[in-house]
């Protein structure tokens, strides 16, 4: 038990922070979002800084990081609140480099590594539009909520076959590709898409449907993490600097109690998330595991960028201010992967029977 | 990052619970049958085994005794002798006590008071509060004055459970009330048989008694005085930062207890609850915040094991726990309707033989002992995040 960062995990740490404090500006953001787009510069700097290639195995010539080492650099990215698929591309690199077909690890190394690519998976969890089928190579049918789906150049989607999950890999730039931009409370790119017979790789089985999942749920945990750890560390200089009845706002009991809760609730937040992280790493990650991290990360998240805005008062609600990149993204990644209430229907199923809890 | 032990803990931990399962007592649901089992020569002697096997000391200085060992060690063992329920004389005397005069006694105190420890022949209540010296314990008043090779004490404590079986009291008094209040205190280890020490009995409102204890010209030995006159403010602090471990252990387990219970009672009385998804999904709640509060407790403990002293987490779990402790009863007691306000001795048999009323009750009260809640939100905002201290009346 060492809740520690490894060297390697510091140096991960301080050279995606460093890079992004030199190129990120709430500036950046604004203008970002107003375009409803991702930051392609931001995208291509990675690309060219070797973290596209970090997944993957160092036989490959990649960096091998492993999921404690992508979560590392997933919070700096964010905490800087950057609008780039990492998230999504990682838990499709990571899932199929574990357990993906030949074929499908070979193509993906093509499209991330060689030609600076992003993946985006779509699962067929519930809310999906479905059903979607593939037949002779050609994946038909439709998604709905698909993250950075106009961004990414391929999508690893989820079809369920005769009861058997696989994936399936495809090339989201063809013609066969339609895509209506969606815009949702986290003002992060999104879309609905219908595949019209498009080339599908069979790119992983069940095992890789499920481990898909497993990683992608804890990488959605590790950014709301980043988001809530945000929104406290811009919280506490506030309350410190801000004078009101001619004393520092954080010298009300009133107002430092509120923070002790942030930061009591992030702290637990964090180590159930890290854990899960580990969990998954090691292959012990169970339904109730990854459920009980995602309500914490979805509750944590939302609570403590809320009470952020209580704290700031109408500074913290401005545009021009940037709390509301996290309490929004937080609002957002709080409902994908399975929202708090989703979490704890799954909880609920197996509370009376779990064992092995404590 | 890891977050599974190195074989050798592993294999500790395994020891131990197999030591713990040998000589668990089958939990007590009666606060006195409860005392007599603390106080009982089987505690004593499972306290002298564990310091036999080497197991209290392990995390301890080599020169006193100790294996040198990764605090992990101290915090494995409280761990699962809490979740099994062993008791081992009272808790707090050798993991709270027999550190500070560890650390802060002279050479003929540590010969003449730890081997007692360890044997469960000196066991402590605190004797910290007073009647006007509750949140705000460093306006203490009972006064000590010395003469000679003695002190004479004069003054009251209150709330100084366990007093009326313990051995020994582990005192703060003012021994010097021209300095500012944090400036003088002393610590004293006082036997509870002394000519001039009165125990009055007060009795709480879930079947508890604690007690009210009266110094009336108690003379004691200048040499029961543990570290430098007034200097016990700051020894006072450490411990209680300690304290604050033990109680985050304690508590997790005191709800890990509940929670397991609440099942196990609802699958044989009541499984239509059990179905009910509404309910469930009202037990998954708790489980989450039980889950949260293992985090908090795992937090704490690895503050203590990189050699920190723990401050803000410890107050964290503490806070969780106890806030923990009232909804998590609250809830069950909830979920069986009438039948939850049937207390124990009822004729009608009341839910988990009345243990879940008197938690809700030792729940709400001890989140505000040990410090209060409101007290350690203050330790995590101003020692934790920084935020600036509010000026306060001296």
């Amino acid at each position: 038990m060492n809740l520690g960062l490894s060297d390697t995990q510091e140096m991960i740490r301080d050279s995606m922070r460093q890079q992004l404090q030199r190129e990120m500006s709430t500036d950046r953001i604004r203008a970002l979002l107003e375009g409803g787009g991702h930051d392609e510069a931001l995208w291509k700097r990675l690309a060219s800084d070797g973290w596209l290639g970090f997944a993957f195995p160092e036989s490959a010539g990649g960096g091998g990081a492993d999921l404690l080492d992508i979560a590392v650099a997933l919070e700096e990215l964010s905490k800087a609140a950057a609008t780039v698929p990492f998230a999504e591309t990682m838990a499709c690199v990571y899932t199929l480099m574990r357990c993906g077909t030949q074929d499908g690890q070979a193509a993906l190394a093509a499209a991330v590594v060689e030609n600076a690519g992003a993946v985006t998976p779509v699962p067929g969890e519930a809310g999906d539009e479905g059903p979607r089928s593939v037949s002779a190579g050609a994946l038909q049918g439709s998604a709905r909520y698909v993250d950075y789906g106009l961004a990414c150049t391929h999508h690893l989607v989820g079809v369920t076959d005769a009861g058997q999950r696989q994936l399936f890999l495809v090339d989201a730039r063809t013609p066969q590709v339609t895509q209506r931009s969606l815009r949702n409370v986290g003002q992060t790119p999104q879309s609905a898409a219908a595949y019209a017979g498009v080339p599908a790789l069979a790119a992983g089985g069940a095992d890789a449907a499920a481990l898909l999942t497993q990683v992608a749920t804890v990488l959605c945990c590790v950014q709301l993490v980043g988001f809530a750890q945000q929104a406290l560390d811009l919280t506490i200089p506030y309350v410190r600097d801000r004078v009101q009845f001619g004393r520092p706002l954080g010298t009300f009991q009133a107002v430092q109690q509120q923070a002790a809760d942030m930061a009591s609730a992030l702290d637990a937040t964090r180590y159930l998330t890290y854990e899960a992280v580990w969990k998954v790493e090691h292959g012990t990650c169970t339904a109730a595991d990854l459920a009980t991290a995602k309500a914490a990360a979805s509750r944590t998240a939302v609570f403590v960028t809320l009470t952020a805005h209580q704290l700031h008062g109408g500074m913290g609600m401005t545009e021009e201010y940037p709390l509301h990149f996290f309490s929004r993204r937080a609002r957002e990644r709080s409902l994908a992967w399975g929202s708090e209430h989703e979490s704890l229907a799954v909880l609920a199923g197996s509370v009376a029977d779990d064992t092995d809890w404590r | 990052m890891r977050f599974d032990w190195p074989p050798e803990q592993a294999e500790f931990r395994e020891e131990v619970r197999q030591f713990a399962a040998e000589r668990s007592q089958k939990p007590s649901f009666d606060e006195d049958e409860d005392r007599e089992n603390w106080a009982s020569q089987e505690s004593r002697d499972n306290l002298a085994e564990l310091d036999r096997r080497g197991w209290l000391r392990r995390s301890w200085p080599k020169d006193l005794g100790g294996q040198e060992m990764s605090p992990w060690y101290q915090f494995l063992l409280a761990l699962e002798l809490a979740y099994t329920d062993v008791h081992y004389s009272r808790r707090g005397t050798s993991s709270m006590i027999g550190p500070a005069i560890q650390r802060y006694g002279t050479d003929a105190q540590r010969a003449e008071y730890l081997p007692k420890i360890w044997s469960g022949e000196i066991t402590c209540a605190l004797g910290y509060s007073e009647p006007n010296a509750g949140s705000d314990l460093a306006s203490l008043r009972t006064r000590a004055i010395r003469d000679g090779d003695s002190y004479v004490i004069n003054g009251s404590k209150i709330w100084t459970s366990d007093a009326h079986w313990t051995s020994h009291v582990y005192l703060a008094v003012r021994t010097d009330p021209q300095a500012p209040k944090h400036r003088g205190i002393s610590i004293f280890i006082v036997p509870l048989n002394l000519k001039g020490i009165t125990i009055r009995p007060i009795e709480m409102m879930f079947h508890h008694r604690t007690n009210e204890v009266f110094f009336d010209d108690v003379v004691v030995p200048a040499d029961m005085r543990i570290g430098e006159e007034n200097r016990g403010w700051y020894m006072l602090a450490t411990a209680l930062d300690h304290e604050r471990v033990t109680m985050a252990i304690n508590n997790y387990m005191d709800m890990v207890h509940i929670f397991e219970w609440s099942i196990d009672y609802l699958r044989a009385a009541r499984p239509d609850v059990l179905a009910d998804p509404v309910a469930r999904r009202k037990l998954a709640e708790i489980r989450l915040d039980l889950s949260m509060l293992r985090a908090l407790v795992m937090t704490t403990g690895s503050v203590v094991a990189s050699g920190a002293a723990p401050s803000k987490e410890a107050s964290a779990s503490k806070v969780w726990a106890t806030e923990l402790g009232t909804r998590m009863t609250g809830a069950v007691l909830d979920l069986l309707g009438r039948a939850g306000a049937q207390v124990a001795g009822s004729a009608d048999d009341p839910p988990v033989r009345g243990r879940l009323e008197q938690q809700l009750w030792f729940s709400a009260l001890q989140r505000f002992t040990g410090g209060a809640n409101e007290i350690q939100r203050t330790i995590i905002a101003e020692r934790g995040l920084g935020l600036p201290r509010e000026r306060r009346p001296a």
